[in-house]
Parts: C-alpha cells; sequence; structure tokens
C-alpha cells in the first residue's frame, strides 16, 4: 500500500491519501487528535513540516505547512489551485506577509528565504466553532 | 527577501496611477544613479542613519514611488550594473529593489540588453530557477554576469533572468507566477541576505533527493527539470562575491516625517569592519537562531516573539488585532492597521543570546495616509497567520524599520569584528 500511490493529499481530499504522502515525501508522520478534528503531520526530508487537517467526515479542510521551502501549491490545493492563483495574480505583487480571502477558502502565506510558512483553509469543512486561526 | 504588501488598492488610494507597460530603461556603462545627499537624520558618528557616506564602498539607494511612478509604497531601490563577464559591454539597470531578505541580483529578462552567457550545471546544460517570494515565484533562466554596485564588481556572477522568453514556467514551478513587469514591480531584485546562496547545500544534492527543495532546472531544448547545482553555481550573494568589503552591507536611510516623504535618499555601504566608514560602533549585535530568526519582546519586558528584519516588506508586521488592540483597516487596507490615532510603541529587539535593544516604533492609521506621498516609518500591519503556528515569525520588521537608523547584515560563514556572521545590528 506505501508504494501502490502516487497520490497526493490535496486539500478537500480523503485523508486516507495521507499515508501515500508519508511514502512519496519519504516523511515522517505524526498523528494529534484536537476536539472536532486530527492533524496529520508529515516532516519532509527538506525540513518542511506539512499538516494536514482532517475533520470528522474524514476529509481534509486545511493545510499548513513551515520550516524549509514551500511545498508543491497544485498539489497541496488540488482542484482549488486554479482560483487561488486566479486570486493572487489579481493583487500587484507583494512579498511581504499575504491573507488572500476567497469565497470558502482562506490563504495565508508569509516567510522568506529558506523558511517558509503558510495555511489554506477551506471555511466551509471548517469544524463547528473553529477559526482558521485556531488550528494549531 | 521580502518586499513590498501592497495590494491593487492600496497603490488607488495613495497613488491613484496606472501600472503602464514595461518600458527597457538603460543606461550606457558607468551610468549609476545620480550622486544624491540624505536628508538628514537623527544619529551622529560611525555610519550613522542619513549620514552621507564616501568611499569606494558605498552605493546610493532611494526610496521613492518605483519604476515607471507604479506608486510602490516603501520601496528601496538601487541601480545595478550588468556586465557580459571580461568585457566592458554593461548596462545599468535602475530601481532593483533592495532587499535584505532574499539573496542574488534578479533582473528580468526583457531588461537585458547585453549578452549574457547561460549559467550551466556540472552537465554542461543551461539552468534555470523556480525562486519563491512569499506570494510569487520568479521564473526564468540562470546567467553568468560580472556585476557592479557603484565601484564594487563581482566578477562571473550567477544571476537570475525573470522571463518565459527561454523557457516556459514548468508545471511543478508553482504560486503566482512572476515573469514580468507587472508581476515584478521592479526592474529586478537585488538580494543583499545573510546566506552565500539562495539556495544553498540542499539544491546541491541529487536532483531525485528529497531533500533536494528543486529550485534549480537543467533545461534541454524547451524541456527543464529539477536538477542538483553545486554551491558555487547557484544564485549568489553578490556583495559575498566581491574581492573586499565581503562580510556584510549596511543600510542607512534618515528619519521620516509622521507626514510622509515622496523620495528619501540613503545608502548602502558593503563590508562591516572593513574601512573607516563601516565600523560596528555602538552598534547593537542581534545573532540570530540557525533558521536566521531573531526574538521581539513586546511589549518591553513582554512575551517574547519569532522575528524577522527585511528591508523588502513595506510595513511592520507584527501579531494580531486581538492582540495589539489596534484596529485593523477593512476593505482593500485590511492588511493594515487603522488605530484611532498614531499610536506609539515600544518593544525589544532580542539576539538568540539574549542581548537586545529597545526600539520605539509608530503605528499610524493606514487610510489616513497622504495619497501625494510614498515613503512612511509608520505603515504596519497584523502579521497574517499570526498565532496559527508558534514556529514562524509574529514580527516582520519591514523597510519603516530602517528609518533613522543604520542596519547592518552580516554574511554567513563571514568573518566579521563581531564575529562570523549570520547577524543583523543596528543603531
Amino acid at each position: 500500500m506505501l508504494l501502490s500511490s502516487g497520490a497526493r493529499a490535496a486539500l478537500g481530499d480523503d485523508a486516507s491519501a495521507v499515508v501515500a504522502d508519508q511514502a512519496r515525501l519519504r516523511a515522517s508522520l505524526q498523528v494529534h487528535h484536537k476536539a472536532g478534528y486530527a492533524i496529520h503531520e508529515l516532516t519532509a526530508p527538506t525540513g518542511t513540516k506539512v499538516r494536514q487537517f482532517v475533520g470528522e467526515s474524514g476529509k481534509i479542510f486545511a493545510i499548513s505547512w513551515s520550516g524549509g521551502w514551500r511545498p508543491n501549491l497544485r498539489d497541496i490545493m488540488g482542484a482549488h489551485y486554479d482560483r487561488f492563483i486566479a486570486a493572487a495574480r489579481g493583487r500587484r505583487i507583494a512579498r511581504g506577509p499575504v491573507r488572500i480571502e476567497l469565497p470558502g477558502m482562506v490563504v495565508v502565506m508569509g516567510g522568506r528565504l529558506r523558511n517558509f510558512y503558510g495555511q489554506v483553509t477551506l471555511t466551509d469543512l471548517l469544524p463547528t466553532g473553529v477559526a482558521p486561526e485556531d488550528l494549531r | 527577501m521580502l518586499g513590498k504588501l501592497t495590494t491593487a488598492s492600496i497603490f488607488m488610494l495613495l497613488c491613484g496611477c496606472g501600472g503602464g507597460s514595461p518600458r527597457t530603461i538603460f543606461t550606457p556603462s558607468g551610468g549609476t544613479s545620480g550622486s544624491s545627499t540624505p536628508i538628514g537624520g537623527s544619529q551622529t558618528g560611525g555610519a550613522g542613519g542619513g549620514q552621507t557616506a564616501t568611499g569606494s564602498n558605498v552605493l546610493d539607494v532611494v526610496v521613492d514611488s518605483g519604476p515607471q511612478g507604479i506608486g510602490y509604497i516603501n520601496g528601496i531601490f538601487a541601480s545595478v550594473t550588468i556586465c557580459t563577464p571580461g568585457t566592458t559591454t554593461c548596462q545599468t539597470i535602475d530601481h532593483m529593489l533592495v532587499d535584505t531578505g532574499s539573496v542574488g541580483v534578479r533582473v528580468l529578462e526583457s531588461l537585458v540588453a547585453v549578452p549574457l552567457p547561460d549559467a550551466t550545471g556540472t552537465s554542461g546544460q543551461a539552468l534555470a530557477e523556480c525562486f519563491p517570494f512569499v506570494d510569487g515565484t520568479a521564473w526564468g533562466p540562470l546567467k553568468t554576469a560580472d556585476v557592479q554596485l557603484g565601484s564594487e564588481s563581482a566578477s562571473g556572477l550567477t544571476i537570475h533572468v525573470i522571463g518565459e522568453g527561454a523557457y516556459a514556467m514548468p508545471n511543478d514551478c508553482t504560486g503566482a507566477p512572476i515573469t514580468n513587469f507587472e508581476q515584478l514591480a521592479a526592474n529586478g531584485i537585488l538580494g543583499v541576505g545573510i546566506y552565500l546562496q539562495d539556495c544553498g547545500p540542499a539544491c546541491a544534492l541529487s536532483a531525485l533527493s528529497a531533500s533536494n527543495p528543486g529550485l534549480y532546472y537543467a533545461c534541454v531544448g524547451a524541456a527543464c527539470s529539477v536538477a542538483s547545482v553545486p554551491l558555487v553555481q547557484q544564485v549568489s550573494h553578490p556583495v559575498a562575491s566581491f574581492p573586499a568589503d565581503n562580510n556584510g552591507v549596511i543600510i542607512q536611510l534618515p528619519s521620516v516625517a509622521a507626514s510622509g516623504a515622496v523620495s528619501v535618499p540613503g545608502q548602502m555601504l558593503f563590508g562591516i569592519g572593513t574601512q573607516v566608514n563601516n565600523a560596528l560602533g555602538g552598534a547593537t549585535v542581534i545573532d540570530l537562531d540557525r533558521y536566521g530568526y531573531f526574538g521581539t519582546a513586546f511589549p518591553v519586558g513582554g512575551s517574547a516573539y519569532t522575528s524577522i528584519l527585511d528591508s523588502g516588506s513595506n510595513g511592520l508586521f507584527f501579531l494580531d488585532s486581538a492582540t495589539t488592540n489596534l484596529k485593523q483597516c477593512t476593505g482593500g487596507l485590511s492588511s493594515f492597521y487603522c488605530p484611532t490615532a498614531t499610536t506609539n510603541l515600544s518593544a525589544t529587539l532580542l539576539g538568540a543570546s539574549g542581548i537586545g535593544a529597545n526600539v520605539d516604533f509608530s503605528v499610524a492609521n493606514a487610510s489616513r495616509l497622504s495619497n501625494s506621498a510614498f515613503v512612511f516609518s509608520d505603515l504596519a500591519g497584523p502579521m497574517p497567520g499570526f498565532p496559527t503556528d508558534p514556529t514562524i515569525p509574529a514580527f516582520d520588521w519591514g523597510l519603516p524599520f530602517f528609518f533613522g537608523r543604520s542596519v547592518y547584515t552580516a554574511i554567513e560563514n563571514q568573518d566579521t569584528p563581531a564575529g562570523v556572521g549570520p547577524y543583523l545590528a543596528f543603531f
């Protein structure tokens, strides 16, 4: 199973794809349980830590990354990547920290050379009573 | 790195001018930026903020509305001369954003008029780079150039040329594309941060290694794929590549009145403690942890937060409304604070060793800033994402921090009178 899939666990996907990611990234996986959701934390050899926030439905409703270089955002955002790019293109280039709000989605990105962080959240899938800022 | 955080809305509000189409700006070799006289600062002695330094290691900089009057807020720019290696065939490009948050010279492909040979990897293939900035990703080929900053020169430097003329941005290079003038909002980036190379050892690992972050590409025909690039062939710090004055940079900008300014001249000095004009003097040295971070205690005596200092960020971005009690702006200015009245605050910058210094700063109502000025010492906003992850910086001390100060950036592994870099220092 660990070797069988090239799948990427993207936003809105089923959490089972996390295991495939662990294999693909050769990452270590830790699972933390919180009220209303679980955090699957992958630490890639690049130093980047990717946290996938999984609701009780089993769907990934948020992904964050920190440390090292930015991960492949197309993989992280999945079906939501194109509308993120459309919104990000609409801004004048910004090299400070950013927050982009779209219908049903909030993207936060910051950091700098060799140390990036970010989080993308599908707000409609957030567990009741949880805000994007609460995810840690 | 990192630059201005300016939404289309603030451009409209503060500038009201259009972006215009990219215009090629060439001046002949030697036509570096004109001389300028700082308007005076609050410091005296040594390499004081706002003092006029003279010497072979001085480059004029300016904080103004950016190239083609695009209305850049708090952008610090310099002119950079690039030459065909080993020749006097050169051109000078103005309005290169001076960025202590990134490393390396990056210039728009559309502006390059002198022949520059491809930078090649170990296999002899032409190289390209997918370089992430905070909210966009710059793509384009790597070239070799002699780079002159004022009267100092780095020979055979690998630089990044931004554009898709040679190779289309590959699918696995993700993020909002930065491949032209409209997307870069500058003619290039002059990255003078703490590292010797932009990527470093990770990009020298096998392209197949999961530990290679995949910034560099080797291109055959039109097809580019992730490559391993040895340190010496990576995009490198131009100042570290000088024969002398190569252990760091000092940025000196004068103070700016609360009403803002249209344009402010300043200087960048090369070297730390290498000449009479670049001594550390009484500067407070802020040593960095292994991630390049330091601490900010806010308020003074309060909690310490992870922090960065970055000339390329156009405001002071810190904490959030709930923590600071500063009202956030609404609408297109929501990246900024809008307190009822300008609020004076203090914090302590703390090195990893615990030594620090207090700094005073002000937060103005961003919606009331003059629409005829482009330089503000009191533009500030919340840090997006705070307090989600305690390991990410809660303070980004952007360009406003630099006004009225001398800010030193010491480069990694380079010896200085205060020890081996990297570190920051200021007074």
